[in-house]
C-alpha cells in the first residue's frame, strides 16, 4: 500500500529539481494570484512551453504549484487593497478588506494563510485517499443538481448584511440579470447586445470584480477626506493561535469538504466553492448580518473552500482524465504535450507521476504556507507608500491585466462600468456582495436548469424528484424561508425598540432624531 | 516661464525629430528581410485550450525556419467575432494572422463576419469527431441507435460543445442526413463528458483525441466515425459514409492573412509552414492529439477552394436547421 | 429625508427597468430547436422577480417617505440631507478621477500603453495630494517602463499599442 508512496520519494529525492520546481512555481503562483487580472489560469498557460524540457512529472508539479500559490495570492491584494487579484479571492475581499480597515491586516492575512493551508492539505488528502470514489460520486452530478447547487448558493443572498432583505434581493437579481448580457449559452442568440459588438462577449466576472471591488475602492478613497489614519499601516502577518483557529473549526471543516466536493465536479472550481461555502457561513451562522464587516468566519470559508477545491479538481484530472476546473483544463493540456494519455488508466500506469503529484500537491500547500507569511509582509509595504502613487499605480494594473487577458477593450470597459456600479450600489446601500454572487452563480444556474429541463423532457416534476437534487433545492427554500423568518424579526425587535424611544417627552425638546428611522438613538 | 535643466531643450528636439523620421517612414521595420520581428495569431480560444497549443507547436519550428516567433494572441468569447474585430483593426503588414476554423465559416454563412476579408493561407490540422457512447449503454452499435433513434425521434439526447457552433451543425447533418433524429445538448467539454459517463445525457459528440483515455480504457465506446475512412486505432467502427450517409464535417485549423495583405508575404509564409509542419517536433506534437489521420496540408488555392466547399454546406444545413431565415 | 426619496427614486427606477427589460427580453430571437427552453426564458424569470422585489422596495420606501414627511408636518426637525461645500468639493474630486480614469481608457486605445499610461500617472497622481512632487514625477515613468517590460519581455503577453503614429513609436519602446 505504501509502496507507490516510497517510489515517488525515492524519485522526488533522486530528482532534487523537483523541490526547487515547486518552490518557484509557488512563488510565482503567489505573483500571479495577487495581480488583478492575471488568474492563475494565466500563470499556469504561460508556464506550459517551458514544461517541454522536463519531464512530465516535474511539469505537472510545476503547473500544479502555480495553481496553489495563485489560489492564496489574491487574498493578499483582496485584504490589503481590497482588489482581489484573482476572482476566488472576491469572497475574502468581503470580510478581510473591513477587518484590515480596523487595523486588523495582520489577523486578516494570517486567517487568510491558515484556512488556505488547512483547505489545501484537507483536498490534498481526499486527492490522495479517494481520488477515484469521488470521481464516481461527481459523476452522478448531472445539471440539475448543478441547477440545485447554484440555487443554494443564491439563496443566501437572503442573509447576507445586516440591510435590507429587498436590497439584497434586488441587488443579487440585478447580478442574475447582468450575467444574461452576451450569447445566449444554448441557442447562441445575442441578448441584451443593443447591437453593440463590444457587448457579445458579455460581462466577464473577472473584469467586473476586479472594478467592483478595486476601482471601486479606488474612488471611495479619493472621496474620503484625506486626513482619515492610515489604519492598515502596520502589518505583519500574524498567524490565529490554536483557540481561535479551533473556535472556527466547524467552518474550517465544512468549507474544505465543500471545497473538495464542488472542486471535483467538472466545470466548476475554485471560484464557485467559494462563493457557495461563503454562502454557506452566512446561512449557517448565528450573526449573518455581521458577515461584511469583517468576521473571522467571512475570510476562513471561502479561503479554505477555494485551496480545497485546487486538491478537489485534480480528482476528475487524475482519475478520469476529464479537467475539474479551467486551470486544471489548462494543466491537460500541459499533460498531454508529454505525451501522457490522461484517462481511468493513467492511475494504474503511470503511479510514480500520480504519487509524487499527489506528495507535491502537499509539499506545495506546506511550502505556501511558509513563502505566504513573508510575501504578505512584502505587500504590506506597500502600504506605507502614499495612497496618491498607489491608487493611481492600482488603476494601472487593472488595466493592463485586465487587457492582458483578452485583447479586448470591452472587458476594460465593463471593469469601468462595473466601478461606477459598485461604487453606487455602495453609497445605496445595496449590498455588493449579493450582486457579485448573482453574476458569478448566475450563469451556472441558467445554464444547468435549460440543460437539465432538455434532459429529463422538459417534466419539472422529474427534474426536482431526483434525489441530491430535491435534497439540495429543498434545503435552499427552507434556508429562503429561514432567512425571511429572521429578518422579520429583528425587524420587529428594532421596530419595538424605536416604538419605545422615539415618543419624546416634550415637542420643544429638540429631539434628536428627525422623524421615525430605524435604529434611531435613544435620546 | 519656469526655468528646465540644461539639456532639455535638445533632448527634447531629437525626440521629436525621432518620432518624425519614424512616422514619415512606417515601412522602416521592412527594410530588412520579412519577417524581421514576431508575428502575433490571433485566435478566439482560451490560453493554453488546444488552438494555443497548435499556434505555439507550429510555431516552435517556424522560428527555426525563419528566426521569428508565431505569439498567440486569445481574444475569447462572442462567437469568435470580438477575435475578429481584433483581426481586422491590425494593420496588413504581414505581422498579423488569425488562426481560423469551422467557426469563422459558420460565422460568415450566419452574415455574422465576411470571409472574403480573409486570405486563407495554409490549412494544416483537420480532425475527425464521432458518436461516444458509455460502456454500458444499451447501444451497442450504431444500427442501435440509429433503430431507436427512428423509432422515438428527437429522445436521444447527444452531448455537444459550443451554442450554434460545429458540433450542432454536424449533429443537424446527421439527423438531416440519416433520418435519426437526436436532440444535441450544449455544454462545456468537461462536462460533457463527465454527463455522458454518468448516463445524463445518452451519448456525446467528441473528437477522437480529447476522449483517446476513456475509449482506451473502455469506459466509452466509439459507435461512428464521421470521415472517408474508418481510423486505424478503431478498426471496428464504421464511417457514416459507409452507413449510406454523407457526413465527413470535421474540425479544423488553419492560418489566414489579411486579404490585401501583400503576397510576397504571404508566399513566405506559406513555404515556413509547410517546413514547419514536417519536422519531428510537430509530427510528435500532432499524433499525440491524435490528429495525424487526415491533417494534409492544404496550400492557399486548395485551402480556398476547401473554405468554399465548406461554406455552402454549413449554409445549406443551418438554413434547414432554421438558423439562416 | 433626502435618503428616503432617494431610496424611493432609485427603487422606481429599478421597477421600471426590470419590466422594460423584461419586454426587450421577449423581442429575443426565437431559436427553432429549443422552443421550451429558449433565448428569453431565463431573462424573463429573472426580471419578472426583480419586478417584484422592487415592487415591493417602491411600496416600502413609499410608507417610509410617508411616514417622515408625517413626522416633518408634526413639528420636527427634518433631515434634510443637503451637502455641505466640503462634500461638494470632494464630490467633484470622485468625478475628477472617474473621468481621468475614463480618458486613461480611451487613451490605452489610441495613444498606446505606455504614453497613455505615463500621462495617467501623472494627473493622478496630483490630483490626490501628497507633498513631495519630485517623486510623483519620477514615479510615472519609471512604474511604465517597469510594467512594460514585465508584460512584454517576461510574461510574453500583449499591450496595447495604439493607432497610427503612435504605433509606430510603441513598435520601437517594446
Amino acid at each position: 500500500m505504501l509502496e507507490p508512496f516510497v517510489e515517488a520519494i525515492a524519485y522526488m529525492f533522486g530528482n532534487p529539481i523537483t523541490f526547487l520546481l515547486i518552490i518557484f512555481a509557488v512563488i510565482w503562483g503567489i505573483a500571479f494570484g495577487s495581480v488583478p487580472g492575471l488568474t492563475g489560469i494565466v500563470g499556469v498557460a504561460l508556464l506550459i512551453p517551458f514544461t517541454f524540457v522536463f519531464d512530465p512529472t516535474e511539469g505537472l508539479l510545476l503547473l500544479g504549484g502555480v495553481y496553489v500559490g495563485s489560489t492564496f495570492g489574491g487574498s493578499i491584494s483582496a485584504i490589503l487593497f481590497n482588489t482581489p487579484g484573482s476572482p476566488e479571492a472576491a469572497c475574502t475581499a468581503l470580510d478581510g478588506y473591513p477587518m484590515a480597515k480596523r487595523g486588523q491586516a495582520g489577523k486578516a492575512l494570517g486567517i487568510a494563510l491558515s484556512a488556505s493551508a488547512i483547505g489545501g492539505i484537507f483536498g490534498t488528502v481526499v486527492l490522495t485517499l479517494l481520488a477515484p470514489p469521488m470521481a464516481r460520486l461527481a459523476l452522478s452530478f448531472g445539471p440539475p443538481e448543478y441547477f440545485a447547487l447554484a440555487v443554494l448558493g443564491i439563496t443566501a443572498i437572503s442573509g447576507i448584511g445586516g440591510g435590507s432583505l429587498l436590497k439584497g434581493l434586488t441587488a443579487g437579481l440585478l447580478g442574475l440579470g447582468v450575467a444574461t448580457v452576451g450569447l445566449d449559452p444554448i441557442t447562441g442568440m445575442e441578448r441584451y447586445t443593443f447591437g453593440n459588438l463590444g457587448l457579445l462577449t458579455g460581462v466577464s466576472f473577472v473584469p467586473a470584480i476586479i472594478g467592483m471591488f478595486a476601482l471601486a475602492e479606488v474612488l471611495q478613497r479619493v472621496s474620503e477626506s484625506h486626513r482619515t489614519p492610515e489604519a492598515t499601516a502596520k502589518v505583519s502577518t500574524q498567524l490565529p493561535t490554536l483557540r481561535e483557529l479551533l473556535a472556527t473549526r466547524i467552518t474550517l471543516l465544512r468549507s474544505s469538504t465543500v471545497g473538495a466536493i464542488i472542486g471535483a465536479l467538472p466545470g466548476v472550481g475554485a471560484t464557485t466553492a467559494a462563493f457557495i461555502s461563503y454562502s454557506e457561513a452566512v446561512r449557517w451562522s448565528k450573526h449573518p448580518e455581521a458577515f461584511g464587516t469583517g468576521v473571522a468566519e467571512g475570510i476562513a470559508a471561502p479561503e479554505a473552500a477555494n485551496n480545497s477545491a485546487v486538491g478537489g479538481s485534480m480528482i476528475p484530472l487524475l482519475a478520469l482524465g476529464i479537467p475539474g476546473s479551467a486551470t486544471t483544463a489548462v494543466m491537460l493540456g500541459g499533460l498531454t504535450i508529454h505525451g501522457i494519455i490522461p484517462g481511468p488508466l493513467l492511475m494504474q500506469q503511470n503511479t510514480q507521476l500520480v504519487y509524487s503529484v499527489f506528495l507535491g500537491m502537499m509539499l506545495a500547500n506546506v511550502l505556501m504556507l511558509l513563502f505566504g507569511l513573508p510575501a504578505a509582509r512584502y505587500f504590506a509595504l506597500i502600504l506605507r507608500a502614499p495612497y496618491a502613487l498607489v491608487g493611481p499605480a492600482i488603476v494601472v494594473l487593472c488595466m493592463t491585466g485586465v487587457y492582458a487577458l483578452n485583447s479586448n477593450p470591452f472587458d476594460v470597459a465593463v471593469m469601468l462600468i462595473m466601478g461606477a456600479t459598485g461604487f453606487l450600489l455602495r453609497r445605496l446601500q445595496y449590498p455588493v456582495a449579493s450582486f457579485i454572487i448573482g453574476l458569478v452563480l448566475g450563469p451556472i444556474a441558467e445554464l444547468s436548469l435549460r440543460q437539465g429541463l432538455m434532459i429529463v423532457d422538459y417534466s419539472y416534476w422529474a427534474f426536482a424528484s431526483r434525489p441530491i437534487t430535491a435534497v439540495l433545492l429543498l434545503a435552499a427554500l427552507a434556508s429562503l424561508v429561514y432567512g425571511f423568518y429572521g429578518q422579520y424579526r429583528r425587524h420587529r425587535a428594532r421596530r419595538t425598540a424605536v416604538g419605545v424611544m422615539s415618543i419624546p417627552p416634550a415637542p420643544t425638546n429638540g429631539a434628536t432624531s428627525g422623524g421615525v428611522r430605524e435604529g434611531a438613538q435613544p435620546p | 516661464m519656469f526655468s528646465m535643466p540644461r539639456g532639455t531643450a535638445p533632448t527634447l528636439a531629437a525626440i521629436c525629430a525621432l518620432a518624425l523620421t519614424v512616422a514619415a517612414n512606417p515601412t522602416r521595420a521592412e527594410a530588412q528581410t520579412y519577417p524581421s520581428r514576431s508575428i502575433e495569431v490571433v485566435h478566439q480560444y482560451g490560453a493554453g485550450g488546444g488552438t494555443d497549443r497548435f499556434i505555439r507547436a507550429v510555431g516552435v519550428p517556424f522560428e527555426d525556419v525563419t528566426g521569428q516567433a508565431l505569439v498567440p494572441i486569445s481574444v475569447q468569447g462572442g462567437g469568435g467575432i470580438p477575435a475578429y474585430a481584433n483581426f481586422r483593426l491590425r494593420r496588413s503588414d504581414g505581422y498579423a494572422l488569425m488562426a481560423i476554423g469551422p467557426d469563422q465559416v459558420i460565422a460568415h454563412a450566419l452574415g455574422r463576419i465576411d470571409i472574403n476579408t480573409l486570405m486563407p493561407l495554409a490549412r494544416v490540422q483537420y480532425d475527425q469527431g464521432l458518436f461516444i457512447v458509455r460502456s454500458d449503454s444499451p447501444f451497442e452499435t450504431i444500427h442501435d441507435l440509429i433503430a431507436t433513434a427512428k423509432a422515438d425521434p428527437g429522445a436521444i439526447k447527444v452531448g455537444i460543445t459550443g451554442a450554434a457552433g460545429f458540433d450542432e451543425t454536424l449533429v443537424g447533418l446527421w439527423n438531416l442526413r440519416s433520418g435519426a433524429e437526436v436532440t444535441a445538448v450544449p455544454f462545456g467539454s468537461a462536462e460533457m463528458v463527465s454527463n455522458t459517463l454518468g448516463g445524463q445525457v445518452d451519448a456525446m459528440y467528441e473528437e477522437y483525441g480529447p476522449a483517446r483515455g476513456l475509449l482506451e480504457s473502455g469506459d466509452l465506446r466509439a459507435l461512428v466515425v464521421f470521415s472517408e475512412q474508418r481510423l486505424p486505432v478503431l478498426p471496428d467502427v464504421p464511417t457514416a459514409q459507409e452507413l449510406g450517409y454523407d457526413v465527413t464535417l470535421g474540425r479544423w485549423r488553419a492560418f489566414a492573412m489579411h486579404a490585401d495583405a501583400d503576397p510576397d508575404h504571404a508566399a513566405v509564409l506559406v513555404d515556413a509552414i509547410a517546413h514547419a509542419v514536417e519536422t519531428d517536433s510537430y509530427k510528435t506534437f500532432e499524433a499525440q492529439s491524435a490528429l495525424q489521420y487526415r491533417s494534409v496540408l492544404l496550400g492557399p488555392s486548395d485551402f480556398r477552394a476547401f473554405v468554399d466547399r465548406e461554406a455552402e454546406v454549413y449554409t445549406a444545413v443551418l438554413t434547414q436547421l432554421g438558423f439562416i431565415q | 429625508m433626502g435618503k428616503a426619496i432617494v431610496n424611493l427614486a432609485v427603487a422606481g427606477f429599478f421597477f421600471l427597468g426590470s419590466i422594460w427589460l423584461w419586454y426587450i427580453a421577449d423581442g429575443f430571437p426565437t431559436s427553432p430547436r429549443y422552443s421550451q427552453i429558449d433565448t428569453d426564458y431565463w431573462p424573463k424569470l429573472v426580471f419578472a422577480l426583480m419586478a417584484l422585489t422592487t415592487g415591493g422596495q417602491v411600496v416600502s420606501s413609499a410608507l417610509s417617505l410617508r411616514a417622515e414627511l408625517k413626522a416633518w408636518n408634526a413639528g420636527l426637525a427634518p433631515d434634510t440631507g443637503m451637502p455641505s461645500a466640503q462634500s461638494m468639493f470632494i464630490f467633484l474630486r470622485v468625478i475628477a478621477m472617474a473621468v481621468l480614469i475614463m480618458a486613461y481608457y480611451f487613451g490605452f486605445q489610441y495613444l498606446g500603453f505606455s504614453i497613455a499610461t505615463v500621462l495617467f500617472l501623472w494627473l493622478a497622481t496630483f490630483t490626490v495630494s501628497f507633498r513631495n512632487a519630485a517623486v510623483k514625477i519620477l514615479f510615472a515613468p519609471l512604474f511604465t517602463m517597469a510594467l512594460a517590460l514585465i508584460f512584454t519581455q517576461v510574461l510574453a503577453l500583449p499591450l496595447p499599442r495604439g493607432v497610427g503614429v503612435f504605433y509606430d513609436i510603441s513598435l520601437l519602446l517594446y
